[in-house]
Parts: C-alpha cells; structure tokens; sequence
C-alpha cells in the first residue's frame, strides 16, 4: 500500500488547529451519535448529530447570535425540520456555528455572546430519552457547510473503522460479487462499492458512525481517495470539496461508499483499501482479485 | 358678533378664544374617539361560535384550512365552522389543503377537501405555501417541489439553511442564513440570486412576494437590519427601495404585501410599517404586543390587525395612512383573521366571531 502522505499532513494541520482553535463544545460530556457528511435512508447529516446529559447547551465561541428559533412562539417563517429550536452564532473568522434541539434564551434582541454563554435550555425527549442535537458550522466566506471536528477539541476515540465488505459490481444483470467471497472476476470494468463503519466508543449498533476518508489503490495507482471536510453547493446538490463530486453519488447506502469504475486485467490484480475515522484512525484490506477473460 | 368682520381688538381676542376653544373641543374629540370624521366604519358582530362543540372531522363542505394554535379549523368562505380537532403532526394548511406527517406509516399525507391527493413514504416535513406544495429536508438544508399528483418537480440542496420561503403562482424565494435569496421557476431553474449586503451580518431574516410577481420582499442582515423592496427588471429581480431599521430581533418578524403588490408591511420594534409601493409614502402604527394577524380591504382602505402578546389581544382598524378607527381589547391567545365581501371572521382560540362591517 502506499503511504497516503497528503493526507497523514491534512489530518496533522488539522489536529493542529484543533487543538488551537478557541471552539468549544456545547457541552462537556457531548457523545457524537451522526459524523459528518453520515447517510441514513436519503438524508445527510450536514454537521454532527450528538447527545447530551446537560440541561444547557452553551456558545461554542464568543460571536454575535444571528439566528435564532423556536417553533412555539407563532413568529412567521415557522418552517418544519428536525431542529426544533435552535441558535446561529457568527464568529469573527467569518465561521458560524448552529446548535439545535434547544429552547432558546428570550432574546430579543441580536447580542454577543462569550464561549461558554448559555444558547438555551434542553427539553428531553417524551420517552425520557435523551433528545438528540446537531451542531453545525458554516463558512459565510467560501459558503460551505464544514466538517465540525475540523474546527472543535477531538474527542477521544479508541476504536478503529471497520470493514464490513467490498463489492465489485458488473455491468451485467447480478454480477455483483463480494470480495470477502470471491476472488475470481472476469477482465474489464467493475464498480467498486466499501460498506465501511466507525464504531466509535460502543458496542452498540446505533453509535455506528460514518467514515472520514476513504482510499483505494488498484495495483499500486490509486483509483479514489476522498476525504470528507466540507461540503459545497453545486447546482443544487451537496458535493464534496476537493473531488466535486456530488456526496449522493459517492455514499450511496448508510454506510455504502460507491469508489468508482476500476479495471480488472487479465491475472493477478491487487486492490488496496485503506479507511479512516477523523482521528487518524484506520483499517486497511488488501485483496488479490484473478481476472480471467472467460 | 361677526367672526371675520370688522371688529374692535377686544372683539378680536374673544373671536381667537373662540377658535382656541373650538380647535381644543375637536382635539379632544380625536383623542376620545379616534375615528374617521367622514364615514366611519363599523365591524358589527353577526354570529360568534364556539367550536369545542364541532366535529373533528368533515361533515359537510368546507372552503378554508386554519392551524389556530394547536388545533385544525374547518371553516366555510361565510367563516362558519365545519370542524376542530387538535393538529395533526407536522401539520401544514392551505386553502382546503392538507398535509401532515403519520408517524406509523412514515410518510406524508398530502389531502385536500375531496379527500386524499398522495403520499410520500419517508417524506416528514410538509410545507404549503398558497397552492403550492414542498417538502423540507430533516435539517431545513433541502427544499423539494411537487405537483399536485405527488410528482417531483425539483429538488435543491444548499449549504446555508433554509430561513424563510415565499411562493407565487411561478415562483419560489428561498432565502437562507448565508444572506441570500434565490428564485426558482417551477422546474426548480433559478431564475435569480440576490446577496442584498449592507450588514455586517448577512442573514435573510424573512421573504414575501407579490402574486403577480414583480416584486419581492426581504427582511435582512443585522447591525443593521435592513428592509428591501426587490423589482423584476427583464431578467432579474433588482432593489427599488431600501430602508436601515433599528431593530434587532434575530428572529423572523411580519412582512408580507396588501391589496396585491400596492402595500407593503413589516413590523420593525413595536411599529407597523406600511409602505405604498406607487409613492414610497410610509405609515407607521404603534403596535401593542407582536402583530398575530393582519387584514387588507381594498375599497375601504382600511387594515385590521390583531396585536398582543399570550392570552392578551387588541383589534385594531387603522386607515392606510396609519389613522387608528378602532380599537378593541379581548382575551385569545391564538388568533387569525380573514375576510370575505364585507366579513370579517376572526378566529380566537375555540372561538369564531363573524363580524360585518357597515358604513354610517
């Protein structure tokens, strides 16, 4: 496998400026249920989805507060989400951050804010249920929705992503094939599909987060390598910075990466994966596929 | 005694005590009894109706849709109730258009008078904005348009939240937390995008435009926020009118056009804004408490507006040049009001009072 330096010295700047940056987060004790960019059904999770024990969540950053929301109070453009009430702070590094699933302080009037400045209070969830909230930052300047563990503290992580299997899918009608089961393909034009998870701290199911990035390499040239930091608006469609390529058609299941056609030659081809969560964390395969022309 | 004859200084100085009494009797009269001097205008109550007693569902025909609080009220165009019932989940109204979200089924329901029109399975936040139908994305990134069979018309992600949406017959205003608005056609082509700036903080804070859709409302930015009028040129829509406020809520507030694109209003602090769009000429009504519902009648040029805040609410009539005719306190907190010919039907709590106005 080839060592992926570019990206070793991305997630090291970015550790970097984590451990710079004046961002803090919402809560002390935050458990982190939905990454970045993560799939469930048709939707994205466009910040983080996380839980809370606090019965305040407080500004990330000193900033002013733009924006905020709360359904009950009858006030026009009562727009429907799965928010509920939440804030918008404006950073003065032109970053703004949303926290949701809260009851805002009354405010009424826009006012700056410290970190650590309660945003509102936390109403659980009718079963008793800890309610879960989202955090999410903007960049007002590039207009992107950014990767929120860029720019907050890293949360501790012990656990590495896992692999759960690596499809070839064939032009053809059911020529779809594992990897973990198969080694035997026929020459020529292949999809390749990851089914990859970040199990984060637990064993539950319901914690499986989803990846950062996702490298591939087929006989030593890499094929695909993304990494999820921000998302942009292209035509009306979230597309990953760096690749262009538009996030439904790369993550294509809730935990389903589509990586792209991938030509099989004739013999012995090797097909390297490599994933990794945000802290650097990473699990690799390597597969030896046997194309056969018949 | 002649008032303009000749006349001696002291008959002059009792003439200018006369007048300095009469001008004291009328102002005192405008004080007491703040009405017009011409045709004074009356809202007479026809019929008041209690609803807790109605059905929760159709019996018979119904012309209009109302979330009232936390409840659904069928109302005929006379504004007879038909039925109540508490709202369903994520309930959304318009006109006799109905879509709300069924838990055990996930999906939407989407129904109008004559019964149910679709579903979309997985789908859970209805809009309806006039006779238009959408949907938002869980975290109100995504926007998406359907006809009136369930078919998707168009679909926009975007990287800024969505703030605030108007819709004409045509088109579509989104405006989001990034400072812009951007207009779409039916077939979810944009047909516009506008940044309108001069704020330190961009932010579209809400968004109307006129049913003949030339003209498009912005309420934006903070330090300062600022209150556009935007003008259909030949390809795109550009400022006309623009106004800095001193208000400072972070939070959507009322604005919205009368009688057509002739009017506009917004609420700035405790001020009812009323600006004529032909002359620029602005009217400014105190307001007391936040602005719960507003009417228009075109002949009369009159506004009726239901102010307050919790259970506390005031009716107001006010002529278009901010003249207040009427003025009445009474006890709702949730409240709409509409109009059909002559009546004016003001929905309060459980409670529908038809009124009739009269001119003497």
């Amino acid at each position: 496998m080839k060592p992926s330096l570019p990206l070793v010295a991305t997630l090291l700047v970015v550790a970097s400026l984590a451990q710079l940056s004046a961002y803090d987060w919402p809560s002390s004790d935050i458990t982190v249920r939905k990454n970045f960019a993560q799939r469930t059904g048709n939707s994205f999770e466009p910040g983080l989805e996380f839980e809370t024990s606090a019965s305040n969540l407080t500004a990330p950053e000193k900033g002013q507060v733009i924006f905020s929301f709360s359904p009950d109070t009858g006030n026009p453009q009562n727009l429907p989400s799965s928010l509920g009430g939440f804030v918008v702070v404006a950073h003065s590094d032109q970053l703004r951050t949303l926290v949701s699933g809260l009851t805002p302080q009354p405010w009424l009037t826009s006012v700056h804010v410290s970190s650590g400045d309660p945003l509102g209070s936390i109403r659980n969830g009718t079963s008793g249920t800890p309610t879960d909230h989202q955090l999410m930052v903007f960049d007002q300047q590039l207009g992107e929705l950014v990767n929120p563990l860029l720019v907050f503290p890293p949360i501790p992580d012990e656990r590495s992503p896992v692999i759960l299997d690596v499809k070839l899918v064939g032009n053809a009608p059911d020529s779809s094939a594992s990897l973990f089961a198969h080694s035997h393909f026929s020459v020529g034009y292949w999809t390749l599909y990851v089914d990859a998870v970040d199990p984060g701290n637990s064993d539950s199911g319901s914690s499986q987060k989803g990846l950062y990035s996702v490298s591939a390499y087929l006989n030593g040239n890499e094929v695909f390598r993304t990494a999820l930091t921000s998302l942009q608006d292209k035509n009306g469609q979230f597309a990953i910075k760096g690749t262009g390529k538009p996030l439904r058609d790369v993550i294509v299941g809730d935990h389903e990466w589509r990586l792209g056609k991938i030509f099989l030659n004739q013999g012995t081809n090797i097909l390297e994966l490599v994933v990794k969560d945000f802290q650097g964390k990473e699990s690799g395969k390597t597969f030896h596929i046997l194309g056969s022309s018949s | 005694m002649s008032y303009f004859g000749d006349s001696s200084s002291r008959d002059k100085s009792k003439n200018g005590l006369w007048l300095v009494l009469i001008a004291l009797c009328i102002v005192l009269y405008l004080l007491l009894f703040p009405r017009a001097l011409g045709k004074d205008s009356f809202l007479v109550p026809v019929k008041a109706v209690s609803m807790t007693s109605l059905p929760p569902e159709s019996t018979t025909a119904y012309d209009k849709l109302f979330l009232v609080g936390q409840n659904t009220v069928a109302l005929t165009k006379e504004g007879v109730p038909v039925f109540f019932r508490p709202a369903r989940t994520l309930e959304s109204v318009s006109g006799v258009n109905d879509a709300w979200y069924d838990e055990t089924s996930d999906q939407t329901e989407v129904a109008s008078a004559s019964g149910p029109l679709f579903h979309l399975p997985g789908k859970q936040y209805p809009y309806w904005l006039g006779q238009r139908f959408y949907t938002f994305s869980n975290d109100r990134l995504g926007l998406t348009e359907y006809d009136l069979k369930g078919d998707r018309l168009w679909s926009k992600d975007r990287t800024s939240i969505i703030t605030a949406v108007a819709a004409g017959p045509t088109l579509t205003v989104v405006g989001s937390l990034d400072g812009r608005i951007t207009v779409y056609d039916k077939t979810g082509a944009m047909q516009g995008s506008f940044n309108p700036g001069g704020s330190q903080y961009p932010v579209i804070y809400n968004t109307a435009i006129s049913p003949d859709e030339k003209h498009i409302l912005l309420l934006s930015g903070m330090s300062p926020k600022r209150f556009l009028v935007l003008e259909r040129g030949t390809n795109e829509f550009h400022p006309v009118f623009h106004q800095e406020l001193s208000d400072q809520k972070p939070y959507p507030t009322p604005l919205g056009f009368l009688g057509g694109d002739r009017w506009a209003y917004f609420v700035s602090q405790q001020d009812l804004h009323l600006l004529n769009l032909k002359t620029d000429h602005e009217a400014v009504m105190p307001l007391q408490g936040q602005l719960k519902s507003l009417i228009y009648n075109s002949p009369l040029g009159l506004i009726t507006s239901v102010t307050g805040g919790g259970s506390a609410s005031i009716l107001h009539v006010w002529s278009t040049s901010g003249r207040p005719l009427l003025f009445s306190p009474f006890q709702a907190q949730h409240v709409l009001l509409f109009q059909e010919g002559n009546r004016v039907i003001l929905v309060a709590d459980q409670t529908v009072l038809i009124m009739k106005r009269e001119l003497q």
